[in-house]
């Protein structure tokens, strides 16, 4: 798993950027340490008849590969996030106070940063080939958190962090908020949980609504972003429940044929810079296959969300819902120039 | 530094807990095709369009379809639990070759699926699909 946010900002501060280091921030490390023991729980849990899991042994371990390369680049390159955070709370605008109620406060404005973080990263391909990573294992359990991007904090979506620390947050707070929000996300990585009470399934994400975003069925497509309260997808038009007559497929739309952890990494951004070299292409072109949705294609023949949606749709006879909003990203791109 | 390689040195650890724990419980292994049938509707899960005639490796881990359209070839391989299916039309393969007495070995150009193997112990068989396979590749070169 993931050197969490916290102890990212223990490992700046000792760097000579001296700031208090609560003592949250151990609770924090624990709690990682913790949740890491649901994985074998909930493969012995599997392996009996009652629980549903679906663990591969090379997939299982390709997601471990990946957490190492995950954990040793934030490693090094955490100081992005870390310098970036601190420099804007050098120049803040107000005192905000290390407390309960500014903890509160900035665990759901650092959610609503997440949610937008989450939903660029689904929407434009540079992003998407860092972010996509998490999404390429056709499985879906507990060790699918492992499966995390190398390059996060080089993609340049670290600045979204800056605006909380400019307005006056702590950035220790910041960082506390940014690591309870990923250990929220932990335990809805499951297939062994159905559906949570209506209440809870309302206000939070659940695995139902975490399943329904790692599928790559196209109704489920670009769908429940949140990190922890589902009202940002509810709000922004991006919710999308989980259907019982419509399993969850996933994965990707064009899934991995490796275990390689190297490969899963970077696939993307290979794929990426073959399309970028093709040749004929104009500048408007390869700014659509660099910053256009996943699937934009300059000859017009996308495989986007929107044209997988009308696809699937014209082949079924029926509408989709609408309402997951990956169209509208797709329609910006399309303004990135075509030739049919 | 050090909580870095703590990290990492959890990861390392973790990974070799659970290698334990799936053989320990012989959790996966499990897909395998049952027959043909099988592997053309898996296949075209993926493409719906698709219709042909299938044959399955020896392993069951993997099929080549013969598709009625276009004169592609479709590829259906066990990923984990899961199938992946490709239509290997010309450009798509860039080796087939004998790895052994009864493998076909292929190389694709895409990094994100460099090669597989199918097992085919019918030496008839073997040899029409590794011509074709071929001939598939000579069509690109």
């Amino acid at each position: 798993m993931r050197t969490s946010a916290c102890a990212g900002y223990s490992a700046y501060k000792r760097s000579g950027h001296g700031m208090p280091d609560p003592v949250y921030f151990q609770a924090a490390a624990i709690a990682q340490v913790l949740l890491l023991l649901l994985i074998p729980l909930e493969i012995l849990l599997a392996s009996g008849p009652r629980f549903k899991a679906e663990y591969d042994t090379h997939d299982t371990l390709a997601n471990v590969g990946v957490s190492v390369g995950s954990v040793f680049f934030w490693g090094i390159l955490s100081w992005l996030f870390f310098g970036g955070v601190t420099f804007a709370y050098a120049h803040r605008c107000f005192d905000i106070p290390f407390t309960w109620w500014s903890f509160l406060l900035v665990f759901a404005l650092d959610d609503c940063r997440y949610y937008w973080w989450h939903r660029i990263g689904h929407r434009s391909r540079w992003f998407w080939a860092s972010h996509g990573v998490h999404h390429s294992s056709q499985h879906f359990n507990l060790s699918t958190n492992l499966r995390q991007s190398w390059t996060s904090e080089f993609s340049g979506l670290v600045l979204l962090n800056v605006p909380l620390a400019w307005i006056g947050f702590h950035p220790a707070a910041i960082a506390l908020a940014f690591s309870v929000n990923l250990l929220y996300q932990f335990w809805i990585h499951t297939e062994t949980i159905d559906r949570m009470p209506r209440w809870f399934e309302w206000l939070l994400n659940t695995p139902s609504h975490h399943r329904v975003h790692h599928g790559s069925n196209p109704r489920y497509l670009d769908a429940n972003y949140a990190g922890v309260f589902m009202i940002w997808d509810r709000l922004f038009g991006t919710f999308v429940p989980e259907q019982a007559d419509e399993p969850v497929r996933y994965g990707l739309v064009k899934n991995l044929g490796t275990f390689n952890p190297v490969r899963i990494a970077l696939h993307e951004y290979v794929a990426m810079a073959r399309d970028l070299m093709r040749p004929g292409l104009t500048w408007k072109h390869r700014m659509g296959y660099f910053f256009g949705p996943p699937g934009w294609r300059h000859d017009g023949r996308h495989a986007t969300t929107a044209a997988l949606r009308a696809a699937e749709a014209q082949r079924r006879g029926v509408a989709l819902p609408a309402e997951a909003a990956g169209d509208k990203s797709d329609r910006l791109a399309t303004g990135l120039g075509t030739t049919t | 530094m050090s909580e870095l390689a703590i990290s990492i040195a959890v990861n390392v650890g973790l990974g070799i807990a659970l290698l334990g724990i799936l053989r320990w419980k012989r959790v996966g292994d499990t897909a395998r095709l049952a027959g043909a049938p099988e592997a053309i509707e898996l296949f075209a899960r993926q493409f719906p369009a698709a219709a042909g005639e299938a044959t399955l490796a020896d392993d069951g881990q993997s099929a080549l379809l013969e598709l009625n359209s276009d004169g592609c070839i479709g590829l259906l391989q066990r990923h984990g639990r899961r199938w992946n299916a490709r239509m290997l039309a010309a450009g798509e393969v860039s080796s087939a070759e004998l790895k052994d007495a009864s493998t076909i070995k292929l190389k694709f150009d895409d990094f994100a699926w460099p090669h597989t193997q199918i097992r085919i112990g019918d030496a008839d068989v073997r040899l029409r699909w590794l011509q074709r396979l071929q001939a598939l590749r000579a069509r690109h070169a």
